[in-house]
């Protein structure tokens, strides 16, 4: 018995042997190759990406205006930032695995230590940098915030059959480095990478800030700014596939202005450097840089306009801001767009709340494409066509204009009834626009009609809908498109129908009609040259941009219209000719006095504390407002009274004075540039606005670039010769 | 040296030479994997040492012979228990430098120079006294018989366990079944108590006298073949890498060299829980089958050891002697590649650590004593012819 139970318990070794063979064989020879990719994985030091330099913005000729440039960021394991329990076990380990003094600790002591070191981490990097830890602790709080959202965001966007429980389910940026602190100044980084370096969990990454130049102030608004991506564009980004290329949390990417718009151009691709664990480099792959990306902007001209246009406002109280744009009428592409006030990009995020809160200035706002204005008479010259269109005018017949006269309801002036001046008297459509006759232009108003008047307004001012594009415009995200007061919108948003005073309104650019001045200057390279086209900002642009036809204008018909403009500038009676008018180069353009209304820049904000009381905060904007309010972040708000506006109404005329706009195309025979401009509360347009454009036109003859095309000047041989795309 | 040689009875060559060859193996891993570091391979050097006091240790036991020993057993079992329970009390009185913790643990006696693992030696003592106490029984054939056993068997166990030694203390209950069995304990009662056992197991994982990270090893056995990174990192992070090692060997392994896996430290405890995946790294597939072959060399003739003797206290220790042996090779074998929970024991004869290579080769000595004592024949065998 013994015997046979002897062999019994020898059966047991061997069919555990046979078991592990077995197990064994699966490890060593099927599965082999995979062992032998994992160990040499394991060899090899996770990547360390190495950050693109992103493109720069030039002007015209190549000058930059913003580009990046080398720095040095902090940045943390994400494990680290979360503190989560994991960690702290992992960072245990290693703290027991590399140092004598720990090795024979017990596992909780070994906790603890880990979190002692790595909540002690933010107060040591805090005296290093001279930043307060509480910054450094926010910071920490929104990058792990974003992470998690982001990781939220891509689960509940996965298809159902791949999904994990939620806890289960990582994401890349859970497993990487997070920038704790950018751009340490370069002086503290050695001194900071010295003192923290016994924690494995920080780096002193390259890396690189985007610098402004000082030359770029003029451009402030129209360069935009780069800014972490959101989930949203992560997951939609069109290089999501290339593993080096697509954008990953914490990426800066443009989100307004020219960096938003050439963000395609301008995004590098990653490199990354993989080491094994001596230290020998692996496999090295180059940053690609992104592409340098030209404006067609000129930047002397953009500074000497915007000079022009912040010595007009400064003159007067009233004023609140200007903007001027300048268009190649061949090629659309703008030469220059001013906006001012402007700010400084430098001192921008300090200053921000100040910036919002200047509600008379509005120094943030991007007024060449993204504020409405009433356009006034310089849209004559397009009624006029919108009349020929029709074929309701003839160009040699007259309107009677005596400075006023009555319909049913109300009193029609024309502007010579404000200054106490005698009507025009008889007026063809060439002088209507020469001396900005209102009567004649509400009579064709009201033959032509509302109706057709926006329509003909849309051809022009947005494009003829036959060949329609997909864009419109620059492609910048701030730019709006007017607003073109069709029979849909009356109804929608007045609740009504077209009027007879709506025709009449529209057709001397009044109502509810509202350019932006990018139109504007847009809308004259179209009278220039007959055709419509889309404008841009970047050379070379792709995309496609027809000259199309206005349909239903004949030439001779834009002639007339170009006439009366020529005569508005160079004839006597002209409303810009006293102020306009040049020796040097023949300019044709409309004045234009636009009436407008008053805006709110401080109110009385009524909020809701809670426990029924409520609190009144003076302020200009409601962030400010919230901001005086203790716990106002929270609080709902019951009622807004506006306190002030600004400008105050004229004692005369009770109304605030109108916008003065100047618009014109130069030169007469052989148009090559358009341009308008608009001065915010200026006044008369041929008084305040014209002189202004002159001043702008100036500049654009001096300029080396010969942007006229003018025969006549001495040097224009060479300059012809080189000028450049 | 002659007098040694034929001290060794010929069924003990194999088992000698095996647990050497075995032992030679390690030190190849061990020196393999300390190569890379800094300074003299000290690891190595010590365990060349320990090889020696074992082998003196074996000798001697050869000389002082088992039945001497089993004289003995119940001092030296009580002398075992009285170590366990200083290592227990140590808890709570200071006994240093006598009786030091390392990471929480109370299992080292330091006496001079020398540490002693006090739960390695209790092994070879329990099996000893185990032996020697079933020998002339037969009352374990009834159920109130197999009290004692369990009670001579459970006390250093739980002992042991309090420690912490959870790895160790198991290796006990296998031995003492086995030791039942061939002595001839009735099979009902041995499945009764095995199924009791079996039921008990899962009740033990949940109840609080689990640990979570005891826990934890349990379920990285199902986790394992997961392509989850989180676990592969964290919880899974020593049974992953010892696949790793042993996976990446292939069929005839990487060769004696400083593989750059143990260089950089990316096994954890190579030198000894892990030295399987060190050695199966290094010569393969048909290594680790040589390994094998060597064990059930070990416990083939171990048991043919105690089926060739008739006296009853050298058959019981022959046969706990290879118990003891097969059950913490397969528990270590399988630890390192996935087939059983992560529990702190070393590998028979290659690890490297003092006081296990001792115990091991003082047991071996105990198994080879036990050879030398031939049969005495009552009658001659059959087909014994006097001429040639």
């Amino acid at each position: 018995m013994f015997e046979r139970r002897l062999r019994v318990v020898l059966t047991i070794p061997v069919l555990c042997g046979l078991v592990m063979l077995a197990r064994l064989y699966r490890l060593q020879i099927v599965e082999r190759d995979d062992y032998r990719d994992s160990a040499a994985a394991a060899l090899i030091a996770p990547r360390r990406y190495l950050p693109p330099l992103r493109g720069a913005i030039l002007d015209r000729y190549g000058q930059v205006l913003v580009s990046d440039e080398p720095a040095y960021d902090l940045t943390v394991d994400y494990g680290a930032l979360e503190a989560n329990d994991d960690f702290v076990e992992d960072y245990a380990l290693e703290i027991r695995r590399t140092e004598p003094d720990w090795r024979d600790a017990e596992p909780q002591a070994l906790r603890v230590e880990a979190t002692d070191r790595l909540d002690a981490f933010y107060d040591r990097l805090a005296e290093l940098s001279e930043t307060p830890v509480d910054d450094l602790l926010v910071r920490r709080d929104q990058i792990v915030a974003s992470v998690q959202n982001l990781r939220e965001y891509i689960w509940r966007h996965r298809p159902e059959n791949e999904r994990k429980t939620f806890d289960e389910f990582r994401i890349r940026e859970q497993n990487m480095q997070h920038a704790l602190m950018r751009d340490v100044a370069p002086g503290a980084r050695a001194r900071i990478e010295m003192a923290l370096r016994d924690l494995p969990f920080v780096r002193i990454e390259p890396s690189v800030r985007r610098v402004w130049h000082d030359r770029a102030q003029a451009f402030c608004h129209l360069l935009g700014r780069i800014g972490q991506v959101s989930s949203e564009r992560i997951e939609t980004d069109p290089r999501i596939d290339d593993s080096l290329a697509h954008y990953r949390a914490g990426d800066l990417a443009g989100v307004s202005g020219a960096e938003l718009l050439a963000e395609e151009s301008l995004r590098g691709v990653r490199g990354f450097e993989e080491r094994d664990l001596d230290m020998r480099v692996v496999e090295h792959v180059d940053p690609i840089d992104g592409n340098d990306v030209r404006l067609t902007i000129d930047l002397e001209l953009q500074q000497q306009i915007a000079g022009i246009l912040m010595d007009a406002v400064t003159e007067d109280p009233n004023r609140t801001g200007a903007s001027c744009v300048v268009i190649d009428t061949a090629t659309r592409e703008v030469l220059a767009m001013v906006s001012v006030p402007t700010y400084s990009l430098d001192t921008f995020r300090d200053h921000y709340a100040e910036l919002r809160d200047d509600t008379r200035f509005r120094p943030l706002l991007f007024r060449a494409v993204a504020e409405e204005y009433q356009p006034g008479s310089i849209m004559k010259p397009v009624s006029l066509l919108a009349g020929f269109r029709y074929g309701l005018v003839d160009p040699s017949a007259t309107t009677f204009c005596d400075g006023s006269y009555k319909d049913d309801s109300r009193h029609w002036h024309c502007w010579t009834y404000w200054r106490h001046l005698p009507g025009h008297g008889a007026v063809n459509a060439e002088q209507a626009i020469q001396h900005s006759c209102n009567i004649y232009f509400y009579s064709l108003g009201e033959r032509v009609n509302a109706h057709r008047l926006t329509s003909f307004y849309s051809d022009f001012v947005l494009g003829p809908p036959q060949s329609a594009t997909d864009h419109r415009g620059t492609g910048l995200i701030e730019e709006r498109n007017g607003i073109i007061p069709t029979q849909e919108w009356i109804f929608e948003r007045r609740g009504r129908g077209y009027r007879i005073a709506d025709g009449r309104n529209y057709a001397i650019g009044q109502g509810e009609l509202q350019i932006t001045p990018l139109q504007a200057a847009n809308m004259y390279a179209t009278l220039a040259t007959g055709r419509f086209q889309e404008p841009t900002i970047v050379a070379n642009d792709a995309r496609e941009r027809l000259a199309r036809e206005i349909p239903g204008l004949r030439t001779s018909s834009i002639n007339t219209a170009r006439r009366g403009l020529f005569r508005c500038v160079n004839e006597e009676g002209g409303t810009a000719e006293r102020t306009a008018k040049m020796d040097n180069i023949v300019v044709c353009g409309k004045t234009g006095s636009a009436q407008c209304v008053s805006r709110a820049i401080r109110s009385a904000y009524t909020f809701d504390v809670g426990g029924g009381e409520q609190r009144t905060i003076t302020a200009p904007t409601i962030e400010a407002a919230r901001a005086a309010l203790p716990g106002g972040v929270d609080a709902t708000l019951v009622r807004r009274k506006i306190i002030e506006r600004w400008p105050p109404p004229r004692e005369k005329e009770k109304t605030p004075p109108p916008h003065a706009w100047f618009a014109a195309y130069a030169p007469y025979k052989k148009p090559r540039v358009s341009l308008a401009l608009v001065i915010e509360h200026g006044g008369s347009g041929g008084q305040v606005a014209a002189p202004v454009g002159r001043k702008v036109i100036q500049a654009i003859l001096d300029s080396p670039h010969n942007y006229f095309g003018m025969e006549t000047r001495p040097s224009l041989v060479s300059a012809d010769a080189e000028d450049p795309a | 040296m002659r007098e040694w040689m034929r001290a060794i009875p010929p069924l003990g060559w194999p088992v000698l030479l095996a647990a050497l060859t075995l032992t030679l193996l390690g030190l190849l891993g061990i020196y393999s994997a300390e190569a890379g570091l800094e300074g003299p391979p000290r690891v190595t050097m010590r365990q060349f040492m320990f090889l020696s006091i074992g082998l003196g240790g074996f000798f001697a036991v050869q000389v002082i012979g088992y039945r001497e020993l089993g004289r003995w057993s119940y001092i030296l079992f009580f002398v075992t228990l009285a170590a366990l329970g200083a290592l227990l009390v140590a808890r709570y009185v200071p006994m240093s430098p006598v009786i030091v913790a390392r990471r929480n643990a109370y299992r080292w006696i330091t006496i001079g120079p020398m540490t002693f693992q006090v739960s390695e030696y209790a092994k070879v003592s329990f099996i000893l006294a185990l032996a020697y106490y079933l020998r002339y029984r037969t009352n374990y054939r009834s159920i109130g018989g197999l009290l004692m056993p369990f009670i001579l068997t459970l006390v250093p166990l739980g002992m042991i366990l309090k420690e912490p030694d959870l790895g160790t203390s198991l290796l006990l209950l296998p031995t003492l079944f086995v030791m039942l069995y061939v002595a001839g304990a009735k099979n009902r009662h041995l499945i009764v108590i095995l199924t009791l056992g079996a039921i008990a197991v899962p009740v033990f994982y949940f109840s609080p006298l689990m640990n979570p990270y005891q826990r934890q090893r349990i379920q990285s056995l199902f986790h394992q073949d997961q392509t989850d990174t989180n676990w592969r990192l964290n919880a899974g992070y020593q049974l992953n890498q010892s696949k790793i090692a042993i996976g990446s060997g292939g069929v005839a392994g990487q060769g004696f060299q400083q593989s750059a896996f143990f260089r950089h430290n990316l096994l954890p405890e190579e030198h000894n829980d892990f030295i399987f995946a060190v050695v199966a790294h290094q010569w393969g597939f048909l290594g680790a089958l040589f390994v094998v072959t060597l064990y059930l060399a070990i416990i083939a003739t171990g048991l043919t050891i105690a089926s060739a003797t008739n006296d009853p206290l050298g058959r019981l220790l022959a046969v706990g002697v290879c118990a003891v042996i097969c059950s913490q090779t397969i528990i270590n074998i399988g630890m390192t590649i996935g087939l059983m929970p992560i529990t702190g024991m070393s590998l028979p004869f290659v690890s490297a650590g003092g006081s296990g290579l001792i115990s091991n080769y003082l047991a071996l000595g105990l198994l080879v004593s036990v050879a030398r004592r031939r049969p005495v024949d009552m009658a001659p065998k059959p087909f014994e012819f006097d001429d040639a």
